[in-house]
């Protein structure tokens, strides 16, 4: 069997609920015991624990659920709720909306647990107490389409 | 006297908003055109431009029709014309015959009403007109050209009071042959850019309305604006020539995505009530195999693409795996993913690019792209990672 059809069949196998380890919508809970640089990859998002806020960015003033720009469905990875939650921003994160491109997105500050959720993958549990960075998982296609629009 | 601003004012400024929101509804509008009001407008540019207003207004619904249909018009105009007035046309009139008209006085004949004014685009519109370029450069679709030539005769035959009956009618309205194509084809090539934007020049009237209403501009240029304004309020693209002139209505779909581009993965992202239509993918030209059965391309269709963009998104859409697998590309490592324990392999592609092909936690498989120079499955994930991070989980 070629290595593209042993993908596409275990593929099958968790679509089906069959594989012995991934479940689809297998949720997953951040250790209290996790370590900064300790990460957690929901779909094309990393929930990476952080000592502190990083330098330069700006706590929002309108905080949203959503952690992943956009309006598609593969962009809602939300917070259950922000109560308990302070949220930090990158500088223009705010002002760009849908069309941020860069690879770093909020920080969250729990002072209570909360959860991140999504459509089709697992809900992610934050315990209280964590400093949490998201960044998004970096895309070959998007960064030769902007090479590309930019030699034009 | 034209006024001369130099400066806003806070109250001036704080008025942004209101023109740009109802110009952008304007531009973005898949209303039905209002052909009547529009028509006031247009006869408003002709006496503006000291012009006789046109004989002839044909309706359109879209700006494809409205060029090759404007242009059909005025190449059959004297010919229906002549019927309409009793004059025995023989059976050699030629369609190609160029429409002359007395012209009113002080008018300029170098001066085309659709030249009146300064031309500034939106980007939707940039895409319109690239689209008709394209279309009629091609070697268009036979049936859409005897749809529109059908719909000119039609609206020629009822406006101009053409005995339907006679024979020379007859004749023109019997359909369009190849031959008067090429001709009708080599006219469109020099005539269609005699258009305006209409609904889709937005951008060009909210600048100009803004300095007029909020900011008390005057200029005596502004009294023939108004009409072309009444246009672009009321329809789509509109084609100007000495005795025939052709409206457009407006899109009936318009979708964008985020960035404003012209977007839509299931359908069309512009088209119009006549069945014309752009497809795009993030503003990307692609056309409706790619989007409505992308699984019907073949391997050579796909490789033949020159456009970076669109061969990507034909990928995409006809699936990684898939399209790795009857390619035949090859190989270049394989491991197991350390956290969910299923496969991974990377492959380089036919033009040298390369994939990671994974699984992901849902059941899907995704081929993600990464540099050339990656050599391993291991290096592909560090280059799809942010850097120097510990992945612990995965969902």
């Amino acid at each position: 069997m070629k290595t593209i059809d042993s993908i596409t069949e275990c593929a099958a196998q968790i679509h089906r609920g069959e594989h012995s380890e991934v479940k689809p919508g297998m949720s997953v809970r951040m250790s209290e015991a996790a370590a900064p640089q300790d990460s957690i990859r929901q779909g094309d998002l990393y929930l990476t624990v952080a000592l502190s806020v990083p330098e330069g960015y700006i706590k929002a003033s309108k905080p949203n659920v959503q952690l992943v720009p956009g309006n598609t469905k593969g962009a809602r990875h939300c917070l259950d709720s922000l109560e308990g939650v302070t949220m930090y921003y990158p500088p223009g994160f705010e002002t760009a909306g849908d069309s941020w491109d860069a690879m770093e997105g909020p920080v969250l500050e729990l002072s209570k647990e909360r959860k991140v959720l999504h459509p089709t993958h697992g809900h992610v549990t934050i315990p209280a107490g964590f400093t949490v960075g998201c960044t998004y998982q970096r895309e070959w296609d998007q960064e030769q389409r902007r090479e590309r629009r930019n030699a034009d | 006297m034209p006024t001369t601003i130099n400066e806003l004012t806070d109250e001036q400024t704080a008025r942004f908003g209101e023109f740009r929101d109802k110009w952008i509804a304007n531009g973005l509008s898949t209303e039905k055109a209002d052909f009547s009001l529009a028509s006031d407008g247009l006869n408003g540019c002709y006496g503006a431009a000291k012009l006789a207003s046109p004989e002839i207004v044909l309706q359109f619904a879209s700006p494809l029709a409205t060029v090759i249909g404007g242009c059909m018009g005025n190449i059959a105009f004297p010919v229906t014309r002549g019927l309409a007035v009793g004059t025995d046309m023989t059976s050699s009139e030629p369609l190609t015959t160029t429409p002359t008209g007395e012209e009113e006085p002080g008018a300029d004949p170098d001066l085309s009403v659709s030249q009146k004014y300064m031309e500034m685009p939106n980007a939707e519109e940039y895409e319109v007109r690239h689209a008709v370029l394209d279309t009629f450069k091609s070697e268009s679709d036979f049936n859409l050209i005897t749809d529109i030539w059908n719909e000119t005769s039609q609206q020629l035959r009822s406006q101009a009071g053409v005995d339907g009956a006679h024979p020379a009618f007859r004749r023109l309205s019997g359909g369009i042959n190849a031959e008067v194509w090429k001709v009708t084809k080599d006219r469109i090539s020099d005539e269609w850019r005699q258009y305006r934007g209409g609904n889709l020049w937005s951008s060009w009237y909210a600048y100009v309305t803004y300095f007029r209403d909020a900011c008390n501009w005057e200029n005596p240029a502004l009294e023939a604006f108004a009409h072309d304004e009444k246009c672009a309020l009321n329809a789509g693209w509109i084609w100007y020539s000495r005795k025939v002139a052709a409206i457009s209505d407006r899109p009936s779909i318009l979708l964008r995505n985020a960035d404003g581009e012209l977007h839509c993965e299931d359908g069309p992202a512009m088209a119009w009530r006549d069945g014309w239509a752009l497809w795009r993918v993030n503003g990307v030209e692609v056309d409706e195999q790619i989007i409505m059965t992308p699984e019907t391309q073949t391997i050579e269709q796909m490789h033949a693409d020159d456009n970076a963009d669109r061969q990507s998104i034909r990928i995409e859409r006809y699936g990684w795996a898939k399209y790795l697998k009857d390619s035949g590309a090859k190989e270049v490592d394989k491991a197991t993913d350390d956290v969910s324990g299923c496969p991974q392999v990377l492959y380089r592609t036919h033009n040298g690019g390369q994939r990671l092909v994974v699984v992901c936690q849902t059941g899907r498989v995704f081929a993600m792209g990464v540099p050339s120079d990656v050599e391993t499955c291991e290096q592909a994930q560090k280059w799809l990672a942010p850097e120097g991070i510990n992945i612990i989980a995965a969902t």
